[in-house]
Formats: structure tokens, C-alpha cells, sequence
């Protein structure tokens, strides 16, 4: 926003070389604004291009502090003048800070009344950070005798400092010409002086950001690094904790009364539950920590629900439940197989856990356009409503709540872990019941080999590097 | 002959577990409770079986496997099964590139399991450890 240097030369005051200079002042305007956005910068350049081009003795620019309600020196012209007298200073140049309350100070007085001022005394501008002995002896150096003070306004004409220029001549001595060169000046340099300001705002916001970031990066390391080493290590006590009950369960059955026999088979449950967990948080770790690559194949998705049916023969055998696999015309899937494959155990599983006697699980495949629908069914328990926007969360409880939704062992990280090995396949993963007894459907879907969504699955899936791992795989523990 | 299991492990409880299992069994049983002492015990030689955990003090798992390959014993060890809690770390293909034939996950199996290992192992390779190994 400049105001446009259409300036009226009062005849009785035009120099020959006035008009070069006033092109020279807005030339080197017009570089200010435009080429520089650093801050020391620009107002280095405003303070230098007064005193060069209209042979003012010094030029000086104070920047107000909103947020302290003062306003402070932060560029002098490298003169002469301004240099013996800013070594000649009691206080550090750039401390030289003023209240704008303060209008006794022509600086606060030209923010507070917008317009500028005139004086012959330096005391009026440093007051009261000097005194009148002491600026009378800076005055003294500078060899001046008259001093402006001009506001500085940015956009939507807001003061945001202002420029100090002291010459030699006395007030009379001034032309018109050189108090509107000023001015014109003046009223350019407030955009450039804003603009840096914003620009060394945002570098410092940016700064920030990335170091922020560098330390979350750092944080999630850490926490990789510990769920790892966690779980590694629980691993070794678990180990030996498994190891003497199955001795005891083993080596020493004709020892034991069948209470004895029932504790132990309940600790060495435990303790596969517990070993599970730790597996389910080491993937849960890989998969969050985003280290699961997917190997991508064509799949026989009815085979692959087969081998996790031949899986689970013995425990449905034993708990007389009947395992079911619709064996229609089922179009081959793009997916990695063995994380489908836990997938499929945890829901089949689930199925299974939650299904009483004479019971049965069924899977049932849908061709719905790209995508292939995957639907384990059961006729047991069921899911409460309530519990329905609970299941995929970790440990089946959202925010502050304490109702578990995993009741009868499982480790609450199985549908979780489900739900992220379904969405790295861009597939979608949801439950339907019609409430308590009346059994669960559990569906997810997965890209139809040879569609564009197996196409674009094939671009955009995580592939293996150095850091990727292969997933726990978990025990069906039911 | 009794088979003779080299049982390299430092973690107390977990070895003498291992080691009463294995002895139940029948087979003779001789422990290390830290790397060095495992690379002086298999360089001796003369084991069916060596049953090798990665992390352990004073020399790892690696540095066994790298000392035994050295320095090859007179008479030679049967197979070097990793006995380890680390799943699927770079440290399982390295020891298998230096001459481990198998990893068994500790927390995964129970030692029944390690048993039947064990006994596939010796029956594949003949029963006076003379097979090849590390």
C-alpha cells in the first residue's frame, strides 16, 4: 500500500538536484519494500536511506512492543554522527526503551497523536531513559540542531513505530521539500517494516514447529524402542513360568489331586493369555509405528478360511460347535495372506469363544462390485448395543470408562489389531448383532484381484524395508 | 548313548527349567550360564545338541556362533538351535547365516515342544553328535 509520490515542489525551495534525489529516495524505497523480508534488514536500510540521500546527520527507527506498551531504538544510519554518538551512550542503544504512555517523549506523543513533530532539543526524545545533561552532550556529538519525529503506520493504519532524522540545519533551514521527502518516505517503509515483522514471526513459529516435531519423532522412537525391549523382556519370566507348569502338568499328573490339577491348568492358561498380550502389544507397536509392509498376492480366500477352520477343528470338536464355510463361486482376493490369515483366526476365534454348545460359526463370502464381503457369523452371545462402539477400540473401552467390553479372557487387542490389518488393505471392518443371545456377524472386505481397487492397493500399500517386521502371531486361546 | 544337550542360557529359572525337563527325559545335560563359558564348553565338542540363547553375557550369541566357526572343535557339535524371546530381528538371520539351523521363540513353545525338536533333530543327524552343525 504506498502512497503514490505525486508531491508538490513549493517553487520558492526547488534545488537543481532535488528531483534526482527524490527519485534515488523512492528507488531505494521501493528495494526496501521489495527485496528484503529479514527484519534487521529492512529497518537497517530505513535508517541508512534519510540521512544518505537527504543529507540528514542521522536517521534512527524505534519499533513499538504492543505487548510491553513501549516502544524501542532498533536501527541507527551507519553516519558519522550516529556512530560517536551511540559509543558516547550510557545506556546499550538497543535498550533505549520509552513508555508510549509517556508523552512527555515526542516519540509517544507523535504514536499517541499520530502526526509528527519537530524539536531542537535531543532531550525530547530520549527522555526519560537520558537526561537533559546527558543528551545534551549525545546532541553535542551529533552536532545537530533540529530532530523529526515521524509515526510509522503499517496496514489499516496502525502505528507501529517511528523514525527519529536529525540535521545539522536549524528549523528554518528546512525545506518543505525535504519534510515531505520524509514523509513519503515515511508513509512507504511502515508496509516493508510490517512485512518483516510478520516474516520473522512465522520463521520463529516454523523454528519452533520443527523442533517440536523433531522431539515427537524422538517420543515415538522411545516408545517403540521401549514396547520392544518391554516385551522382550517379559517374555524370559513368562517363559519360566510356563515352563515349570507344564513339568507340573506333565511329569507329575499322578502326584495330583484334581484341585491341584484344575489351579495349575488355570495358571498355564493365564500365562498363555498373558504371553498373547505381549504379542498383540509388539504388533500393535509395529503396526501404529506404521513397520507392517504388506506382501501382496492372489489369494484363494475360501483356502485360506479353510486352513483357519482346520485350525480350529479340535477346540469346535471339543466345545460342539459346528465350524461352516459357504463354499460358493468366490472371486480371488488381493491381500497379504498372513496378516488375513491372523484376521480371519481372530474373528473365527472370537466366534468360537462366544458360542455355547451345539452352536454354530459360519463364514459366508459376497461379491459386492471391486470388493469381496467376508461375513463370520454365530448363533452366539451376541453384542449388547451399548458395547457396539466399543469393540475396536484397544482393550474395548472408550476415553474414561471402565465397563470391559472383553469378557471371558481374549486380550481386547484382537479386534483392534483386526481393524488396522483390514485398513492398511484399504478394506472396511464392521459388526451387526441383534442384541444378547441372538449372535454376531462380524464382516470385513478386501480389493477383488484384478480391479482398479486391487490396482490401487498394489501402489499404495506399505512395502518392506530395513525397519518392517513380520507380525506375532497369537495362539487361539479359548 | 545318551544324547548330550550343551544348555547355553543365563536367565537362572529359565534354565533350570529347561535343564530338569530335558534331563527328565533321559538326555544328559551340561549348562553354561554365560557366553564365554558356552564357547569353552562347545569348543570341546562332542555335542548332539547345543541349545543357544542370543543375549547373554560376556560374549552374545553371535560372537559364540562366530568363535565356534573360527575355531572348529576336534570333534564336532550336532545342530545349534537358538533358544531366544527376540522374534523376527536381524540378530536370528545373522546367527543363521553363521551356521544356527533353527530358532525356537522360548515364550512360544513349552518344552515338550523342545523336546520333540530336539528328537527330530538327532534323528535326522544320527545319534553320536557327529553330524554337521556349528
Amino acid at each position: 500500500m504506498f502512497k503514490k509520490l505525486d508531491f508538490k515542489l513549493s517553487q520558492a525551495s526547488v534545488e537543481g538536484d532535488d528531483s534526482s534525489r527524490a527519485l534515488l529516495v523512492s528507488h531505494e524505497l521501493n528495494q526496501i519494500i521489495l527485496e528484503s523480508l529479514d527484519f534487521e534488514d529492512v529497518v537497517q536500510k530505513i535508517a541508512d536511506t534519510i540521512p544518505n540521500q537527504l543529507k540528514f546527520a542521522t536517521g534512527v527507527v524505534a519499533i513499538i512492543d504492543t505487548e510491553k506498551g513501549t516502544i524501542r531504538r532498533v536501527a541507527a544510519s551507519r553516519t558519522k554522527e550516529a556512530i560517536e554518538a551511540i559509543k558516547a551512550l550510557s545506556v546499550p542503544f538497543k535498550n533505549i526503551e520509552i513508555p508510549l504512555s509517556y508523552t512527555d517523549n515526542l516519540i509517544a506523543r507523535a504514536v499517541a497523536e499520530r502526526h509528527a513533530f519537530v524539536t531542537d532539543t535531543v532531550f525530547d526524545v530520549m527522555d526519560p531513559v537520558l537526561n537533559e545533561e546527558e543528551s545534551a552532550k549525545i546532541q553535542g556529538i551529533m552536532g545537530t540542531k533540529t530532530t523529526f519525529v515521524f509515526p510509522i503506520f503499517a496496514s489499516h493504519d496502525r502505528a507501529i513505530g517511528v523514525f527519529i532524522a536529525s540535521t545539522g540545519k536549524e528549523i528554518s533551514e528546512i525545506t518543505q521539500y525535504e519534510r515531505d521527502m520524509v514523509q513519503i518516505f515515511i508513509d512507504g517503509v511502515g508496509v516493508a517494516i510490517e512485512h518483516a515483522l510478520l516474516y520473522s514471526k512465522l520463521k520463529n513459529i516454523s523454528d519452533e514447529l520443527a523442533v517440536a516435531n523433531n522431539r515427537l519423532k524422538q517420543l515415538d522412537q522411545l516408545k517403540d524402542e521401549f514396547v520392544s525391549v518391554a516385551s522382550h523382556e517379559l517374555r524370559t519370566p513368562m517363559t519360566a513360568i510356563k515352563s515349570f507348569l507344564w513339568m507340573a502338568l506333565n511329569k507329575q499328573k499322578e502326584n495330583m489331586t484334581p484341585d491341584l490339577k484344575r489351579y495349575l491348568d488355570k495358571a498355564y492358561t493365564s500365562t498363555e493369555r498373558l504371553i498373547n498380550l505381549v504379542n498383540d502389544m509388539l504388533n500393535i507397536s509395529r503396526i501404529e509405528g506404521g513397520r507392517i509392509a504388506l506382501k501382496l498376492e492372489m489369494v484363494d480366500i475360501v483356502a485360506l478360511t479353510t486352513d483357519v477352520v482346520e485350525e480350529l477343528q479340535p477346540k469346535a470338536t471339543e466345545k460342539g460347535v459346528r465350524l461352516e464355510i459357504a463354499k460358493a463361486n468366490v472371486p480371488n482376493v488381493l491381500c497379504d495372506k498372513d496378516k488375513i490369515h491372523e484376521v480371519l483366526l481372530n474373528l473365527m476365534g472370537n466366534s468360537l469363544k462366544f458360542t455355547p454348545k451345539d452352536g454354530t460359526v459360519s463364514v459366508v463370502f459376497r461379491k459386492e462390485a471391486e470388493v469381496l464381503d467376508i461375513a463370520v457369523s454365530d448363533t452366539g452371545r451376541g453384542i449388547a448395543p451399548e458395547d457396539m462402539n466399543k469393540l475396536f477400540t484397544k482393550f474395548g473401552r472408550l476415553d474414561n470408562s471402565y465397563v470391559a467390553v472383553a469378557e471371558s479372557g481374549g486380550t481386547g487387542l484382537g479386534l483392534y489389531i483386526s481393524k488396522s490389518l483390514v485398513e492398511i488393505h484399504k478394506g472396511k471392518i464392521w459388526a451387526e448383532s441383534d442384541g444378547l443371545d441372538h449372535g454376531a456377524t462380524f464382516t470385513f472386505t478386501l480389493p477383488i484381484f484384478g480391479t482398479g481397487l486391487a490396482e490401487n492397493l498394489k501402489k499404495d500399500a506399505p512395502k518392506e524395508t530395513s525397519d518392517t517386521k513380520e507380525l506375532e502371531k497369537t495362539k487361539v486361546n479359548i | 548313548m545318551a544324547t548330550r544337550i550343551l544348555l547355553i542360557e543365563d536367565d537362572q529359572l529359565v534354565r533350570e527349567a529347561y535343564e530338569e525337563a530335558l534331563r527328565g527325559e533321559g538326555f544328559d545335560v551340561e549348562i553354561a550360564a554365560d557366553g564365554q563359558e558356552g564357547l569353552n564348553k562347545a569348543r570341546l565338542g562332542g555335542y548332539s545338541i547345543i541349545l543357544l540363547d542370543m543375549m547373554l553375557p560376556k560374549i552374545d550369541g553371535l560372537g559364540i556362533l562366530r568363535g565356534l566357526r573360527q575355531e572348529p572343535p576336534q570333534v564336532k557339535n550336532g545342530p545349534v538351535l537358538l533358544l531366544t524371546n527376540l522374534s523376527h530381528d536381524p540378530v536370528i538371520n545373522q546367527a543363521m547365516d553363521l551356521g544356527a539351523s533353527a530358532a525356537l521363540i522360548k515364550s512360544d513353545i513349552d518344552p515338550g515342544l523342545l523336546i520333540e525338536s530336539i528328537k527330530a533333530y538327532v534323528a535326522a543327524g544320527g545319534t553320536d553328535g557327529a553330524a554337521g552343525g556349528a
